[in-house]
């Protein structure tokens, strides 16, 4: 779908026969499968595809030892009931820690499991059709000599999802810079901004937007934006690899209209009423809020409630 | 599980779901992937036409599962499309006519746009005067009531919709001819679903049911959609709601016609030799889910 509410022109892209593609990945399981998606869909168009790794994400951190042993506090106050009814020896020696460990010691570290487990059917499929590797480049280091290869024979297409912020010098040299956001643009811009979504309790804000990138986070004209499927059983971890997975497939459908009309329609977005999340303010408590809004059946109730007509 | 031959109704096979085209009936497709895998340890993945010789012929040693879609979504070619393609499974589609040449968007689909904008109150206080109220659910009581003046009345606010986004809405939903005839040459079934997918079989729309069938049947064989042509599959179809005697109604009206109806069981050679095909809703959630359905 495309942001209706936006202002668009159309913009031309130069006439040339072959349009290769470079990829600009991080290393999380959905960005391998972006690389992986891209090139199954456009066989032998991929030149080449640098993987930035070694990023730090609250997605993949542990929330802090503080909240951790707050909730250990809390624990069997809130499970009071229960723990009268097994009895407290029982509790405390067999099931509480079997609860512990699976309740509090993993509290909002699998990202990269539920990611595992919800590509891996596919992306083993996807591996077999594979024809060019990544190449791995240390977190932000433009300084590699693969960033100098690439503006001295710049491909047609440069597609983003995940790596940190281009410079403009290595844009510039790309007819067509495409990324990836998982996030609504532009009210939803820069990082966790699904989680931002859920903790705002706007749920028609759980959405991907794919742009042409500039050098500011998210900010260049949209050229595709949409809510992907949501089941009642997903956590919202799964919510972002929905988003992800959709992302992707809006990103084919882009490379497919410009590779066919050398032209897309853009939309632009609007400063004043854009924001940017910083990775900062996605602070521990706000990850906790995060992870208690759907164990509270939020997101639950958010899809069930849209899906009646 | 009995030894039958179900056939399994989806709509959409898609990662997208957009706030503004909530009509329901999506699956994405690695939910997909599971029914299929799930299905074929249950029993064996057959084509519609092996399905249906198969049960004549009374050669049943397991289940069999036979894959339909509806509406003709632009997902079931790009997503389950190469699924299948893995099971060396040809499924069967059903399409309108006004869909896929892109004439307009469904009814239905018009409605759940307009749902997220603020004519939606226009449409509203509409049905107010027909007797809704906000307890009842919106396309419930459309169905119910349902008439061509409703039809036309969201037609009427569809049409204040900016011609981009309409235009937008047509090339990206449905398959078109050229997709079909993809599909169709790949082995594929393409039926009929009528002209603009109206509750032909329900006493509301029963008086279009001809028009409806004839007006798309003839756009199909101008296209070279001609695949499933003997098959209609009702749009709609509410099993408490059809029409008294539906089958005899409609059997007169289109006597070499094979008749796909909503049955939530499965199909047996009784049935089949009456030309009346029941399909089973698929689940939107996991295979586990089938596990309800089909026992």
């Amino acid at each position: 779908m495309i942001p209706e509410e936006l202002k668009f022109t159309t913009k031309e892209f130069p006439k040339q026969e072959i349009k290769s593609i470079v990829l600009v990945t991080g290393n999380l399981p959905s960005q391998v499968r972006f690389g992986l998606r891209i090139q199954e869909q456009f066989p032998e168009r991929v030149a080449s595809w640098i993987m930035f790794v070694n990023k730090k994400s609250r997605r993949t951190d542990s929330v802090s030892r503080w909240i951790k042993f707050k909730h250990f506090v809390k624990f069997p106050i809130r499970n009071f009931k229960t723990i009268r009814k097994l009895g407290f020896k029982r509790f405390l020696f067999g099931l509480y820690f079997e609860w512990f460990r699976k309740d509090l010691l993993n509290y909002g570290d699998n990202f990269v499991s539920n990611q595992v487990s919800f590509l891996k059917e596919e992306m083993s499929d996807m591996n077999q059709m594979k024809y060019c590797e990544p190449y791995k480049v240390k977190w932000a280091n433009f300084a590699d000599p693969c960033f100098e290869k690439l503006m001295t024979a710049p491909p047609y297409f440069l597609c983003s999802f995940g790596g940190p912020l281009i410079p403009q010098r290595i844009l510039s040299a790309v007819p067509c810079a495409i990324n990836q956001h998982a996030g609504f643009s532009p009210t939803y811009k820069g990082s966790y901004t699904i989680e931002w979504a859920i903790y705002k309790r706007e749920f028609n804000r759980i959405g991907t937007t794919v742009h042409l990138m500039d050098s500011s986070a998210d900010g260049g004209p949209i050229l595709r934006r949409s809510h992907p499927y949501l089941h009642p059983t997903f956590n919202h971890y799964e919510a972002v690899i929905a988003t992800e997975i959709l992302g992707t497939e809006l990103m084919i459908d882009c490379l497919n209209e410009i590779s066919e009309n050398e032209s897309i329609r853009v939309y632009h977005q609007d400063v004043l009423y854009s924001r940017t999340f910083t990775s900062d303010e996605y602070t521990d408590e706000i990850k906790d809020q995060v992870i208690k809004t759907v164990r509270n059946g939020w997101l639950k109730k958010e899809i069930r409630r849209h899906k009646i007509f | 599980m009995e030894k039958a031959w179900y056939i399994i109704n989806y709509h959409d096979v898609n990662w997208e779901e957009p706030m503004a085209l909530k009509v329901g009936g999506t699956v994405p497709p690695n939910f997909f992937a599971d029914h299929l895998q799930y299905l074929c340890q249950k029993g064996e993945l057959v084509s519609i036409e092996e399905g249906e010789r198969r049960v004549i012929e009374g050669n049943l040693n397991k289940p069999l599962f036979s894959i339909w879609f509806d509406d003709g979504l632009k997902g079931v070619l790009k997503y389950a499309a190469p699924i299948l393609k893995k099971y060396n499974l040809k499924a069967a589609i059903s399409i309108n006519s006004d869909f896929y040449n892109h004439n307009q968007l469904g009814w239905i689909f018009k409605l759940s746009y307009l749902r997220s904008t603020d004519y939606f109150k226009s449409f509203r206080s509409f049905l107010r005067k027909k007797g809704w109220s906000s307890n009842d659910t919106m396309l419930s009581f459309v169905v119910d009531n349902f008439s061509i003046e409703i039809v036309k009345y969201i037609d009427t606010l569809y049409a204040k919709i900016p011609e981009h986004v309409r235009s937008f809405h047509l090339q990206h939903l449905f398959c078109s001819v050229s997709e079909l005839k993809e599909l169709q040459d790949r082995g594929w079934l393409i039926a009929n679903h009528s002209k603009s997918h109206f509750p032909v079989i329900e006493e509301t729309a029963f008086h279009l049911i001809k028009e409806e069938f004839m007006k798309c049947e003839i756009d199909m064989l101008a296209n070279g959609l001609n695949s499933g042509i003997d098959y209609l599959v009702i749009p709609f179809d509410r099993v408490g709601e059809r029409v008294a005697d539906y089958e005899n109604l409609i059997r007169r009206m289109f006597p070499e016609k094979k008749l796909i109806l909503v049955g939530q069981t499965g199909n047996s050679a009784e049935n089949i030799l009456r030309n009346v095909y029941y399909r089973i809703s698929a689940p939107w959630g996991w295979s586990s889910d089938f596990d309800l359905i089909l026992h």
